[in-house]
């Protein structure tokens, strides 16, 4: 599982494809390059003319760009589905049971199976929300989970991300993509299809909608086309058919939500919000923020209208608390984990701060509260002087950080300038939660683009792959 | 003590805003040193109850089109009774006393208040009540009460550099001290019946009816009050009115207008004692 050869999810250690790409590796064989390139092209500008971007954050303005789309599928057989599903579904029922039990009785604490500062202390967790009850106890309707792969059999957790995860849209449109490219290799192999996720995920959140609403009314609040998922955004409203909805479109009246509309003000009874929790309700949290609904905090403490997802959720997807998830598991589940987390260093521990230091040319560091993959060390990738910065600010604040092992990440074909090459790649499936939780037999793919390179993400050059599950 | 309040808040607008929504935390809610009577709240539109984290009882009012001023008026009769400031432990509390010890923008310690707080870490760690009385007594000593030198948006860290400021910067000071110490602290926003000389108007201050000073807990007793401005612990001539992180969790009235300009809010409270002899009050009213 450390550094090593990485597992090659198309080839076996014989040559030949594993069963499951079987058919994808003679239709390669049978398809000309310049064909694919020519495919790659027409790709390219599909997604241009829809209009499928994404905003880059840098120091200065935002700049908008395209993520790069590789034309070839990545597959997966009906087991391996089966046992990232389960598993999925396991880690998300787990860390919403964990939600609604440090904003209630805090049992998990009081066992002192977590230290109660990694919670309590945590920026992320919300005591606004403490003692709410929410419709189903859920808090993470919509969970991200990022796993990556270093085995036939090794599928690893590597991030929750339970706060307003991104990247279905590309589930979506990359699978609408490769039907139009390749309707032949699409029909010759008996692909599980994802098109219901807006149904499902449209099900889900009026099935949380505050009791005794009979047709519940559904928006997705944006921040707004600055933001780096918009077309998302935009894309997700449209296929489930609600409102997109920005805070200075909401009012609060009588603790419920109000949309003002041309024909006057319609309740709302279900947010679907892509906005961070800073910035949802300038009378609780940050006052400066005009993307939010004055008032909104007091209607969700009131029951008057369901926020998913919840207020507070992000505590559970802290980088700190990730290490506690398999216990978190086994706690509330009574079950071993069906997927293993990555093992992880907390640097607010001595002794792993001191493991870290020794080894940072072999680690992985994060900031506890990052995300995106910025501010991080790659240390068999950075130079001296970046291994060396990088441990003056560790030293600073040992507890703001946590390491892991640089994994192999598994690597998948992809189209790369002078033919079919390996490239690392992880997977994001989407796991929903409302009366019972589920996924659609689908991912979002994300592909490391130059060679040799193991960061996927969107903002430091990764592409993306349709992701095909087979039905058998 | 039996004390009869009336306060109005009240925003005034060069140009009328479209809609204005606030959260307003002005009920006082009966315990161990005080029993609420009659309270009433009005507004220009609808009032909606609700409990925040604390267990505030808060009210959230939306007004379209509240036209040039927005009157926001409380009345009601509360009486008193000192405890000596201790408020023992009581289901009502939601919150885990570890939330207590986050810093906010307001009560962030900087190397200043820790520095300060510092020499009392031991007294506090064998008798925290001591302890804290200690430390209260020396911020009163240290930081001047001075109407005007701070306004709403001071930080505890500015207005200890200062050494000067009003009641809201003197509880934040104590708040971040304590919390700089390991001990969960919290803001009160209430009101204080200054109508007497004594005990409660020592040190020279000026008192203006609403005011604020800070609650620690202390294991054994339950979360004890601490009045650094006046440098006492709450008596009866305290009615406790919300309590939270801070000021901006514990204030009166927080609001956010769309639309208009030109804002003034001003805020008017009068205390009556009505169990004082009729004759004291006439010589005051006259």
């Amino acid at each position: 599982m450390l550094r090593g050869p990485a597992f090659d999810e198309m080839t076996d250690p014989a040559g030949g494809p594993r069963p499951a790409w079987a058919a994808l590796q003679s239709w390669l064989d049978a398809t000309p390059l310049d064909l694919l390139h020519r495919k790659h092209g027409e790709a390219e500008a599909l997604f241009r003319r829809l209009g499928i971007t994404f905003y880059l954050y840098g120091d200065g303005a935002a700049a908008e760009r395209m993520i790069p789309f590789d034309v070839l599928p990545r597959i997966l057989s009906a087991a391996e589905w089966s046992t990232i599903e389960r598993g999925c579904i396991q880690r998300v029922r787990a860390l919403n049971m964990f939600l609604h039990d440090i904003y209630h009785e805090q049992e998990i604490l009081r066992a002192g199976r977590i230290p109660p500062d990694l919670v309590i202390g945590n920026r992320a967790y919300r005591p606004e929300m403490a003692g709410v009850d929410l419709p189903g106890k859920v808090y993470s309707h919509i969970a991200g989970i990022d796993i990556v792969r270093t085995g036939p059999d090794d599928f690893l957790v590597l991030e929750d991300n339970l706060r307003t995860p991104s990247g279905v849209s590309y589930m979506l449109e990359n699978r609408e993509t490769t039907m139009r490219l390749f309707p032949d290799l699409f029909a010759g192999m008996s692909v599980r299809p994802v098109g219901s996720y807006p149904d499902q995920l449209l099900q889900n959140l009026r099935a949380v909608a505050p009791p005794g609403r009979p047709d519940p009314a559904v928006v997705l609040l944006t921040p707004g086309r600055l933001n780096a998922a918009y077309f998302e955004h935009v894309f997700l409203a449209e296929q489930m058919g609600v409102e997109l909805v920005e805070g200075r479109d909401l009012f609060v009246d009588g603790g419920r939500i109000f949309m003002r509309t041309t024909g006057g003000p319609e309740q709302i009874d279900v947010i679907y919000r892509r906005i961070d929790d800073d910035f949802l309700d300038p009378l609780a949290f940050d006052p400066e923020s005009v993307l939010g609904v004055a008032g909104l905090l007091s209607v969700v403490r009131g029951g008057g209208v369901t926020l998913a997802n919840a207020i507070g959720a992000g505590v559970a997807d802290d980088k700190a608390i990730y290490s506690f998830v398999p216990e978190i598991v086994r706690f509330y589940l009574g079950e071993e984990p069906v997927l293993a987390n990555v093992p992880s260093y907390l640097l607010r521990n001595p002794e792993d701060c001191r493991y870290v230091l020794e080894h940072l040319d072999e680690l992985v560091v994060k900031e506890v509260h990052g995300s995106g993959g910025h501010g991080m060390l790659i240390g068999p990738k950075a130079s001296r002087q970046e291994r060396e910065a990088y441990r003056a600010r560790i030293l600073a604040d040992p507890a703001a950080f946590m390491a892991q092992p640089t994994l192999a990440l598994s690597t998948c074909p992809t189209l790369v300038e002078d033919g079919i090459a390996p490239r690392h790649v992880d997977l994001r499936p989407f796991v929903l939660s409302g009366e019972v939780t589920s996924l659609v037999p689908g991912a979002f793919t994300r592909v490391a683009l130059p060679e040799g390179s193991l960061v996927v993400n969107s903002s430091q050059g990764g592409g993306t792959k349709d992701t095909w599950v087979l039905d058998a | 003590m039996h004390l009869r309040i009336e306060s109005a808040t009240t925003y005034a607008y060069d140009r009328p805003p479209r809609h204005s929504t606030q959260y307003l935390r002005l009920t006082p809610q009966s315990g161990p040193g005080q029993t609420v009577g009659r309270w009433d709240i009005s507004a220009p539109g609808a009032l909606t109850a609700w409990n925040d984290m604390f267990g505030n009882r808060c009210h959230t009012l939306s007004v379209e089109r509240p036209g040039p001023a927005l009157e926001i008026a409380v009345a009601g009769t509360v009486e008193t009774r000192d405890t000596a400031g201790i408020l023992p432990p009581s289901p009502a509390d939601a919150l885990p006393d570890a939330v207590y010890l986050r810093d906010t923008g307001y009560t962030g310690a900087d190397h200043g208040i820790a520095d300060f707080a510092e020499p009392w870490r031991d007294a506090c760690r064998a008798d925290r009540l001591a302890g804290l009385h200690e430390l209260m007594t020396a911020i009163h000593a240290e930081i001047a009460y001075v109407e005007g030198a701070t306004s709403v948006l001071t930080t505890a860290g500015e207005a200890f550099a200062e050494r000067r400021g009003v009641c809201q910067d003197h509880a934040h000071i104590l708040i971040a001290a304590a919390r700089s110490l390991g001990i969960p602290a919290r803001y009160v926003s209430g009101y204080l019946w200054t109508g007497e000389t004594g005990e409660t108007g020592a040190g020279g201050a000026a008192f203006s009816a609403s005011h604020a000073w800070a609650e620690c807990r202390i294991e054994e007793l339950g979360w004890v009050s601490f009045d650094p401005a006046n440098g006492v612990c709450a008596n009866d001539a305290y009615v406790r009115v919300a309590v939270g992180f801070d000021y901006a969790t514990a204030c009166p009235v927080r609001g956010v207008r769309t639309g208009g300009g030109g804002e003034r809010m001003t805020t008017e409270i009068r205390l009556f004692r009505e169990d004082e002899p009729a004759i004291l009050q006439a010589e005051r009213e006259a």
